[in-house]
């Protein structure tokens, strides 16, 4: 899985809220498309997703109540690189919670699941 | 002390073995990390013999619809599994593993039920 | 949004009346309890009489208000099984219309761009003729040269504007009838179901993400497929695990309709929830973002709602979050699943926690499905069996049979 990695597009590094500096070593997962947070999920050794995983469960219950002062429109952008930060957990919450792996057990390609409001103008044209 | 089930060696650390004591029905017993755990072999949703099945930490996975248990309760722990399955107590002397006599009555009513 | 907050539906307890068994049978002895034919999804010649008689002559949903970047703006949708390229555009006041994208020159696809601000003209890049948002045609070059009006063959430029397409929008929803002679309204179309869901706060939930996804399944099969909650302790990990919680089961672990109803051409069912039921490490840390645990807020009939919109869309609930499914054939075998979220606008950014996780898990489920999708219609096209059997907690499939079935019936006679 290793040389898979070279797909994943590193971001340009993005402050976290100061209470939440500790976190920083996990920048590598703040990332802001759906996509480049599936990439990751999928190729990503699992076992740095648990290490990733275990960390941020402990810190959850405090960037929840933190989220929960801020108002829900127009995030500072060092609020909205803790959602993506968050945004990455989830995915690695499927990995390590249901399917024991990135991939989707007995379904398909998630990458077909990207939402295409990411990928710029969207019309009805189908396929 | 109930009836003989089966050799501690016969299950490793992370293995389940099914048995088969006169009288009564299958078993499945499970090592997790050292400890044993018994339980009925039926899953309580399909008609399949969990000692077909993986286990997962301390999970027995069904082989058929993938359901789970918690070899420690018997608690049903993944769906479609629900009603739990029976667990039964069992002893270790000289290397050997034993129903108590109090699981093996009661394995032997759910047999007669 | 102040309006509703308050829950409404509490999570109910377990479905005591629904272990009745053939319940949905007693409710609708009218739909029996036959087979269902495999050759409705693998013949082209059933394909056709679909083409002709289902989607050429029903209201289709292709969007919604969402689908425009605001007053003055357009967007197309081409539709495979019609052969149909429409523009459809949101005018200045607000006025949304379609129109083949056509133009009245030489029948050159207008507009080649999927969507965007409205451009001064929309301007045909074969020769130029330019069109306004109504529709109208406003600008040919070396006009002179054209017969306009000269005689009664030749059409004069005000009868040359884009050819409409009756559109009509409900709750936001943009629907359009490509039979240009056809009399029946939306609202007529929409009937008990449009009736049901008239105080239904669509204002208060936004489009956030869209998936279109390539399915190699015929779309009845695809519908079918989600049109009912007897696979969901079954099929993947995540069915099984989601199948125990969103969706109450009874004491074998089966799924039990909590309710099901035909609604003219359409139809209703939902699902409880299973109060006993304990969610992830991660579900269970994220409901605390919200007050009330990420709980129903909306005036919804149950914890899970999946309405099917006849022919094509489904409209559904789970809890505060909305989806919609639009099923595109693209022929006998192939399909485009088009799949909408929307959310509640977030009150604080934990919100947006909670909807992004609700997001990832369904999107994944809906990723284990398009899989059991493509194996159903490996099946199906085997033609091992000529019929395959419904139980009675898949009613919702018979019901669509049928109306199907009677719907093309009609247009036949029509």
């Amino acid at each position: 899985m290793a040389e898979k990695t070279a797909q994943i597009t590193t971001e340009p590094a993005v402050a976290l809220p100061e209470r939440f500096t500790g976190l920083v070593r996990f920048s590598d997962w703040i990332v802001s498309t759906e996509a480049g947070r599936i990439e990751r999920r999928l190729t990503v050794e699992m076992a740095a997703c648990r290490e990733f995983y275990d960390a941020m469960m402990v810190e959850l219950d405090d960037i929840i109540t933190y989220l929960r002062t801020r108002p829900g429109a127009d995030p500072s952008p060092q609020d909205q690189a803790l959602l993506n930060l968050v945004f990455s957990l989830h995915e690695v919450a499927q990995a390590v919670e249901i399917y024991d792996q990135g991939a989707v057990v007995d379904g398909a390609d998630v990458r077909l699941f990207t939402s295409v409001l990411e990928r710029g103008p969207v019309g009805g044209t189908n396929g | 002390m109930g009836p003989f089930l089966c050799t501690t060696s016969d299950v490793p650390e992370g293995g389940r073995k099914s048995v088969q004591p006169e009288s009564l029905p299958e078993l499945v017993v499970c090592n997790v990390a050292g400890t044993f755990y018994v339980l009925a072999a039926t899953c309580s949703h399909g008609e399949a013999s969990l000692a077909a099945g993986r286990l997962l930490g301390c999970e027995l996975e069904c082989p058929l619809h993938a359901g789970r248990f918690d070899v420690t309760t018997g608690g049903a722990t993944r769906r479609p599994a629900k009603k739990p399955v029976e667990t039964y107590q069992c002893v270790e002397q000289d290397g050997g593993l034993y129903l108590t006599d109090a699981a093996s009555s009661a394995a032997s009513a759910s047999q007669a039920a | 949004m102040t309006e509703v907050k308050e829950r409404i539906n509490p999570p109910l307890d377990a479905p005591d009346a629904a272990e009745e068994q053939y319940r949905w049978n007693r409710r609708y002895p009218e739909l029996g309890t036959g087979p269902i034919t495999t050759d409705r999804f693998l013949s082209e010649e059933h394909f056709e009489r679909e083409r002709k008689l289902v989607f050429g002559k029903s209201w289709l949903n292709i969007g919604s208000v969402h689908d425009f970047s605001g007053n003055g703006s357009f967007f197309v949708r081409d539709i495979a099984v019609l052969d149909v390229s429409l523009l459809v555009v949101q005018d200045e006041q607000g006025t949304v219309r379609a129109f083949h994208n056509v133009c009245s020159h030489r029948g050159n696809k207008l507009v080649w761009e999927k969507s965007g601000p409205c451009p001064y003209l929309f301007a045909c890049r074969f020769h130029g003729w330019g069109y306004k948002q109504d529709g109208a045609l406003a600008s040919v070059p070396d006009e002179g040269e054209f017969h306009f009006g000269s005689d009664d063959k030749n059409p004069g430029k005000d009868g040359l504007g884009m050819v409409p397409v009756r559109t009509e929008v409900w709750k936001g929803f943009i629907f359009v009838n490509l039979d240009a002679s056809g009399t029946d309204s939306l609202a007529e179309h929409l009937g008990p179901l449009g009736e049901s869901l008239k105080d239904f706060p669509f204002d208060a939930l936004e489009l956030r993400h869209r998936y279109d996804v390539s399915d190699e399944a015929n779309w009845k099969v695809i519908l079918d497929a989600q049109n009912e909650i007897y696979h969901l302790p079954m099929l993947a990990p995540l069915h099984r695990f989601l199948g125990g919680g969103a969706f109450a089961t009874n004491e074998d672990g089966y799924t039990r309709l909590l309710d099901f109803e035909r609604l003219g051409l359409h139809t209703v069912f939902t699902s409880d929830s299973d109060i006993e039921w304990v969610d992830t490490p991660m579900r269970t840390a994220v409901a605390k973002a919200h007050p009330d645990g990420g709980l129903t807020t909306l005036p919804i009939r149950g914890p899970f709602v999946f309405h099917v919109l006849f022919p094509n869309m489904v409209l559904g609930f789970l809890g505060d979050f909305m989806f919609t499914y639009n099923v595109w054939p693209e022929s006998v075998d192939k399909s485009v699943w088009e799949i909408r979220m929307h959310f509640p606008r977030p009150d604080t950014l934990a919100d947006r926690v909670i909807h992004d996780l609700m997001k990832v898990r369904f999107r994944d489920l809906l990723c284990e499905d398009v899989t059991g999708h493509a194996a159903l219609q490996v099946g199906l096209k085997s033609r091992a069996r000529d019929v395959f059997v419904v139980g009675d907690q898949e009613v919702q499939i018979r019901s669509f049979h049928q109306n199907l079935d009677e719907y093309m019936e009609r247009g036949n006679r029509g």
